[in-house]
């Protein structure tokens, strides 16, 4: 008998909004346990992957499997499992942290009081929230809302963890104390860490997909990924006034001008020196050869 | 850009906005369908006043327009709070307060912006209208129901009412927004405009405390409005402008000028921090403490169980529930909302019940339920949509509802939790009332407190009606995604709930909506009478409850990029589970009460809609009337069996000596009575019914010619048969089914209040049956007026057949049971020269009695400190109307019948007092002369009625109503003072002018009215007029005359003139008329003055004749002078009072008093 996969994979994934808009396509991806991480730039379609996989609304097409269950055919099989942090979280009005995380621990099963009261406390001292329990949620500063947000995607222990943006608006030490809590969860259970921010994922994730307009561009590990771009990438500082070649990975402001990398199978020119890899270059890459394929495509 | 162009670019950007979102979609057709609903309603203009008028009349223009607002409130709360909360929705309130513009400006421009919208809402109720000739001419309405376009009156309206109404109370919105940055604000705002509007038209206005303070406290208008068209003459209000009285405009000065004046300062104080800022409520130190301590909790407490294990989504939906609940009195809304409504409840009740323009009134069970149910019900249902719809609307912020719709929770465990914490709620706000019950019955009346009794008003009638409406909110909530659309919604369903709860459109009692079960609880009966009704009335509600929940669950939504086609494929999904079952169990157990209350409404209790039951009296004259032939009685004797444990009763009546013209007895039968068994002169006889109406056919015996006269023949004389047929009928009576508006029933095991025409038919026809509205008429193919019939086929006034020597007994099969000691009636026998009259009652348990000169009164033990003033009123006003009349019937007892069960009346000996009437007044005051005014009345009308054998002929209602009625108010004056009067007289003209602002048919003369409201106050003020200008002695000796010639079989209208002269008769029975009479202090003299109208074609024509009046001195020496003509000047000598000395009714009676040197008049 052969043993049940373990982790998320799914396939053929497709979504087209009723105003035509094509926001998945044919997207295929195999998350195991484990922090996986799915990078892509604003409108990607990252966000509707994740309401899809969150069972918040149904693909045109594609199958969705949960250690090897169907999750499109019995969707309260993954939402059992699951734990949901969406993009924004806004204020909650009138209650406190406890009682609100009580109410969805109760909402996600935990339905016996004493079990849920002790899971309350726990979450909230894993998300360093007990101190603020009882403060209105309303008073929360958006660090905290977004731990206390991933305290109540965590309540009922779930095996599939998604969390859609979860580090945007963070300063450094929040953002360091949410990677340390995502990095434990990990551990155990399959959590899926969507962002567009690439040090999140660079420091965090053992494998990641890359997303552009509906599609997966590229899907690897960070090294795996990085080595197919070794001695390829090419970078020089850019004096201010002097124009910027037109096929530019990516461009970042330095104090005398603007760092600017090319990918090249050869040195493009004698001030270019050699870039090591890097996941943002990676990101780059993947965004600009994606682009290239479309556009041959269309030609 | 200068700063008025940019206030005007936000204005039209603000403006834009509110016309591309949902609202005026929903609202705009909304207002028009509603505007068609009531034009296409003829009961619903009726209800307006709008009888003999187009129907877009324009003082229904002013009222819709004007009355709308108290729901629209809700839409422009919306509107305005936009205007605040639009960007901090979108996020973008940060990036807008940091542009360099000025604030104060930025909001100023949102403000007129949405002030323009505003102002464009209510128009949709001027387009229903102008589609009024549209259908009249597809005959949708009769084409004389067409007016022309109010032009004016839709402009007037939107000038001086919506327009000023949404400018000051838009202001206090956008304030109240800019204070709570969020939409609860302004909706709190809405809602304590709707409550102060509630005070003052049900408690200030309704109660008849103070019509200016009702303008004043207005925002609306309304109130005013209705003051001014109520007291229009149809004529009037087909031209109606509503005048910007005094009043008035205070009113729109305070509810504009302050307002505004408050946003100009809020606006220049108003900073881009204030509005930048999250408001976060303040915790409590203890709760913070007390977290403190849970974080530092030991160690274990922080162990995380593992992966939820099988969860009980059932006590998860107890738990959401709970927390819902919780949560909804955790916030200050709901408990200010709570105590607001206990502290306006208590000042409501002693308002409204205990200071009552008909009291004082004791506030007893009862009675002051009722009356709070009544004026707190509209508050109430738009609190349960506002806070249904709150609930409803919880996870609605970013993020939280998927987080919501990614948890592993069943739908169900979300809905139904949801809606148990909604209907939680709701229950709470119908007990609330309950508290100000008991503070009013305990700080007015502590000997009629009682924690139990008022209970089951709050629980059983009202709560179940409010679930309704609740789940109705639930479910517009989840049927519609966007949050405003779906408030929209809900505030409209509201609205029309509370129109049809206050003009009952829809009358079939399990159609009623949302509105409260009927029950007319009295302290004999109790609740034992109405109980199988309620509890079944509320479960078929309870079962629309939970279908609409079910509906709520099947429509629910969840998940995002949510489709229509989606939307409906999940909903079928649904089905199987227990959204299925419990829409199946509602539908279920809502079919299975229905069919127990259409039984029991419609197959037995015989409801009929207003149209049907016209449509029936149509066919009853076409079938009936025109066989109405003279028919007269010796008499004969009435025994009637009743069992109160079977509700039926049967009797056997033999009625001596009838004739009847065409050899046919007519008779009307009393409901639920079936005729057994007919014979005349001991042979069967057949019977016809149809109708309720039935004629018996009598041969040969009953041939005779009808005699002139119903002079009773003496009782000894034998042989009846020779001077017509002895007729005998066994009757069985079924008091069977539900009263569909919550009428005491007579007959039942928890006492039996029994009158003869609830177990006899009453003989002859009754023109009261008659068609009396032309366009009723000519719908059903009547001719423009009934043909008259021959007074001496016409039923009697007061009574089942006309005056005869009659003798009747009645026996109670229960009483004869075991411990008959515990049972108690009254007296079971009696005999009657006279119409055959008669009552008695049963009670399961002996009621108290007091017996005081061979009276003896039956009262229940709430009512024992009434007693001796009741008695006594009684004592005084039969001698007082012996005094006046020259003879009084007997009373040999007083029964405390139950609540609205018929009307003060002498039955036989038996003076039948019911609650409402006798028994609610406090021992002084206004309503205490009203009761002894209304004592007199019907002791008079019973002698006179006896005295003429009153058959129901064209202008008796002038003797029975009119004489009796000045009689009962002169008693008053006479033993109360001419103050006591005066407060009666002003009262009932009101009533009279009131009355012709809401006339069901066209008022043509006394005589041809027939029982209309407008008889009831009008003839007593005309007679009373007509006695001044004659005396009471001459008055009296003319209606001696008059009674003693109807009794001897002439016509009443031929008696009055033969007795008073031709004009003075034609004044009594004619047209109506009406007099304001001033009396004014000038120098030395006193000035008289006067003016003199008379209805005509639906309204006060101003007749140009020399007027004189009658000066009746308050000095002792009662004696009287005629003035005239008037202009006129009196010598201040003495105390006296000026009535004009024509029949008519003198509209403002508290002017016409002159009280005497430096008293004023």
């Amino acid at each position: 008998m052969p043993e049940k996969p373990e982790g998320l994979e799914v396939t053929g994934l497709n979504k087209t909004y009723p105003g035509g808009i094509r926001a998945l396509e044919d997207v295929d991806l195999t998350v195991e346990p484990g922090l996986y991480g799915l990078l892509g730039p604003n409108g990607a379609g990252k966000s509707t992957l994740m309401r899809t996989l969150a069972t918040l609304q149904a693909p045109d097409s594609g199958t969705i499997l949960l250690d090897g269950v169907d999750v499109l055919a019995d969707p309260d099989y993954l939402r059992r499992r699951l734990g949901y942090l969406p993009q924004q979280i806004g204020t909650y009005p009138t209650v406190t942290g406890r009682q609100l995380l009580d109410r969805f621990a109760n909402l996600k099963g935990r339905t016996n009081a004493s079990e849920r009261r002790r899971e309350v406390a726990g979450l909230l001292e894993q998300v360093n929230l007990s101190q603020d329990a009882d403060r209105a949620v309303a008073t929360y500063s958006g660090g905290m809302l977004r731990r206390f947000g991933i305290a109540i995607a965590l309540a009922g222990d779930p095996r599939l963890l998604i969390v859609d943006e979860p580090t945007s608006g963070l300063d450094p030490a929040e953002r360091s104390r949410f990677h340390r809590v995502l990095a434990d969860i990990a551990a155990d259970n399959v959590v899926l860490l969507s962002t567009h921010i690439v040090d999140d994922v660079e420091s965090l994730c053992e494998r990641l997909s890359i997303l552009d307009q509906g599609r997966i561009v590229a899907e690897g590990t960070p090294a795996s990924l990085a080595a197919e771009l070794e001695g390829r990438l090419w970078s020089r500082v850019v004096p201010r006034g002097e124009p910027l070649p037109e096929d530019a990975l990516h461009v970042s402001a330095k104090p005398t001008g603007s760092l600017v990398v090319v990918e090249a199978a050869t040195r493009p020119g004698e001030s270019w020196e050699p870039q090591a890899p890097r996941l943002e270059d990676v990101y780059h890459a993947a965004i600009a050869h994606g682009s290239r394929r479309r556009e041959a495509r269309v030609a | 850009m200068n700063t008025l162009r940019f206030v005007a670019a936000q204005a039209w950007q603000e403006f834009r906005a509110g016309c591309r979102g949902p609202l005026l979609a929903i609202v705009f057709p909304g207002l028009i369908g509603y505007a068609l609903i009531v034009i296409l309603n003829a009961d619903y203009m009726r209800e307006m006043g709008a009888t003999e008028v187009p129907r877009n009349s324009p003082h229904v223009i002013y009222l819709m327009m004007a009355g709308q607002a108290v729901w629209i409130f809700f839409v422009w709360a919306w509107l305005f709070g936009l205007n605040v909360v639009r960007d901090r929705n979108a996020s973008l309130h940060e990036v807008v307060l940091s542009t360099p513009v000025s604030l104060p400006a930025l909001l100023f421009g949102r403000y007129l912006g949405a002030l323009a919208l505003s102002t464009l809402l209510p128009v949709a109720t001027a387009i229903g209208f102008w589609l009024v000739p549209a259908l009249g001419a597809l005959g949708i309405i009769p084409p004389d129901a067409v007016g022309p376009h109010p032009w004016f009156a839709m402009a007037h309206s939107l000038l001086l009412f919506t327009l000023p109404t949404a400018a000051g109370v838009g202001a206090l919105f956008l304030c109240a927004a800019i204070w709570t940055r969020s939409i609860a604000g302004p909706f709190a705002v809405a809602a304590m405009l709707m409550l102060v509007w509630m005070v003052a038209m049900v408690v200030v206005r309704g109660g008849d405390a103070s019509p200016a303070v009702a303008t004043l406290l207005d925002a609306s208008g309304f109130a005013e409005i209705e003051e001014q068209t109520n007291l229009m003459t149809p004529r009037e209000k087909g031209q109606a402008v509503v005048e910007l009285t005094p009043p008035l405009l205070v009113n729109r000065l305070i509810w504009t000028l302050p307002p505004l004046l408050l946003l100009a300062i809020v606006l220049r104080r108003v900073g881009r921090e204030q509005l930048a800022l999250e408001k976060a409520p303040a915790m409590r130190r203890r709760r913070s403490q007390a977290s403190g301590a849970r974080a530092k909790a030991p160690p274990e407490s922080v162990l995380r169980p593992g992966p939820a294990a099988t969860p009980s989504w059932l006590r998860a939906t107890w738990t959401e529930a709970a927390w819902h609940l919780r949560l909804s009195f955790r916030g200050w809304g709901t408990p200010l909302a709570l105590a607001m409504m206990v502290a306006t409840g208590v000042g409501g009740a002693f308002v409204h019940v205990v200071l009552h323009a008909d009291g004082p009134l004791q506030p007893r069970s009862g009675l002051v339920e009722r009356m709070t149910i009544e004026y707190f019900y509209l508050v109430i249902v738009f609190m349960v949509a506002a806070f249904v719809g709150v609930m409803a609307r919880r996870d609605d912020r970013t993020g939280w509802n998927e987080i919501s719709d990614a948890t592993p929770a069943p739908v169900g465990t979300r809905v139904v939790g949801r809606a148990l914490a909604s209907l939680c709620l709701t229950v709470a706000f119908a007990l609330t009332p309950l508290a100000a019950v008991w503070i009013v019955t305990g700080a007015a009346l502590p000997g009629a407190f009682s924690l139990a009794n008022p209970a089951p008003f709050f629980a059983l009638l009202l709560a179940p009606a409010l679930l309704e409406v609740a789940a109705v909110v639930l479910l517009a909530h989840a049927l519609i995604r966007h949050a405003g659309a779906a408030h929209a919604v809900s505030v409209i369903c509201a609205f029309i709930i509370v129109v049809n709860h206050e003009l009952a459109v829809t009358t079939y009692p399990p159609a009623e909506f949302g509105v409260p079960a009927h029950a007319t609880v009295s302290e004999f009966a109790g609740w034992g009478p109405w109980m199988n009704h309620i509890l079944t009335a509320d479960l078929f509600k309870l079962a629309i409850v939970v279908v609409l929940l079910a509906l709520a669950w099947l429509a629910w939504p969840r998940g995002t990029a949510l489709t229509v086609p989606l939307r409906w494929r999940t909903a079928l999904g649904r089905i199987p589970s227990g959204a299925g079952v419990l829409a199946a169990a509602g539908v279920v157990l809502a079919f299975g009460t229905h069919a127990v209350l259409y039984e029991q409404f419609v197959t037995l209790g015989g409801y009929q809609s207003e149209a049907s039951e016209t449509a029936e009296d149509a066919e009853w004259e076409k079938r009936w009337w025109a066989s109405a032939t003279p028919f007269s009685t010796a008499g004969g004797e009435a025994v009637v069996d009743v069992d109160p444990a079977g509700r039926t009763a049967t009797a056997q009546w033999r009625l001596d000596g009838v004739r009847a013209a065409s050899g046919l007895l007519h008779g009307a039968l009393p409901d639920g009575a079936e005729i057994q068994y007919a014979s005349v002169d001991g042979e069967q006889a057949a019977v016809t019914v149809a109708l309720d109406q039935f004629s018996l056919e009598l041969g040969e015996c009953g041939l005779q010619p009808a005699p002139d006269t119903d002079e009773p023949h003496d009782a000894e004389s034998p042989a009846p048969g020779a001077e017509g047929c002895t007729v005998e009928l066994d009757l069985t009576v079924r008091d069977e089914g539900w009263a569909d508006h919550g009428e005491s029933r007579w007959l039942h095991e928890s006492g039996v209040w029994l009158r003869a025409t609830d177990v006899l038919p009453t003989l002859g026809h009754d023109p009261d049956r008659l068609v009396r509205a032309p366009h009723d008429r000519e719908l059903h193919g009547l001719p423009d007026d009934p043909v008259a019939a021959d007074p001496h086929a016409l039923s009697p006034t007061m009574g089942v057949a006309p005056a005869g020597d009659w003798r009747w007994t009645v026996r109670f099969a229960s009483s004869e049971d075991a411990e008959p000691s515990r049972h108690a009636r009254t007296a079971t026998t009696g005999q009657v020269s006279g119409p055959l009259d008669f009552a008695a009652a049963w009670w399961p348990r002996k009621p108290m009695e007091a017996n005081v000169e061979g009276v003896t009164v039956y009262h229940g033990s709430m009512r024992s400190n009434d007693v001796e003033v009741v008695l006594n009123d009684v004592t005084e006003m039969r001698s007082c109307v012996a005094g006046l009349l020259g003879r009084a019937p007997a009373v040999g007892a007083v029964l405390q019948a139950p609540r609205e069960l018929g009307a003060t009346a002498l039955h036989g000996d038996l003076l039948w007092l019911p609650e409402h009437e006798g028994w609610d007044v406090a021992a002084g005051g206004f309503g205490h002369w009203r009761r002894r005014a209304t004592l007199a009345g019907a002791f008079a009308a019973r002698q006179l009625a006896d005295d003429a054998g009153l058959r129901k002929e064209p202008g008796e209602d002038w003797l029975r109503v009119g004489v009796s009625g000045w009689i009962g108010m002169e008693c008053v004056r006479r033993e109360d003072g001419r103050d006591a009067w005066l407060a009666l007289h002003a009262r009932v003209s009101g009533q009279v002018i009131e009355a012709f602002g809401a006339l069901d048919a066209p008022a043509i003369s006394v005589e041809a009215a027939g029982d209309v409201p407008w008889i009831r106050h009008y003839t007593p003020l005309a007679t009373a007029a007509w006695v001044e200008s004659i005396g009471p002695a001459e008055a009296v000796a003319a209606i001696d005359e008059v009674t003693a010639a109807v009794r001897a079989g002439g016509a009443l209208s031929e008696a009055l003139a033969a007795a008073v002269g031709e004009d003075d008769a034609r004044a009594l029975l004619g047209p109506p008329a009406s007099s304001d009479v001033l009396v004014a202090e000038s120098e030395r003299t006193v000035e008289i003055a006067g003016q003199r109208w008379l209805w005509r074609d639906g309204g006060w024509e101003p007749l140009t004749v020399p007027i004189h009046v009658t000066q009746r001195y308050e000095d002792g020496s009662d004696e009287r002078h005629r003035i005239g003509p008037v202009p006129a000047t009196a010598e201040p000598e003495a105390p006296f009072t000026i009535i004009d000395a024509w029949p008519s009714f003198e509209r403002s009676p508290t002017d016409n008093v002159w009280r005497g040197e430096g008293g004023g008049e």
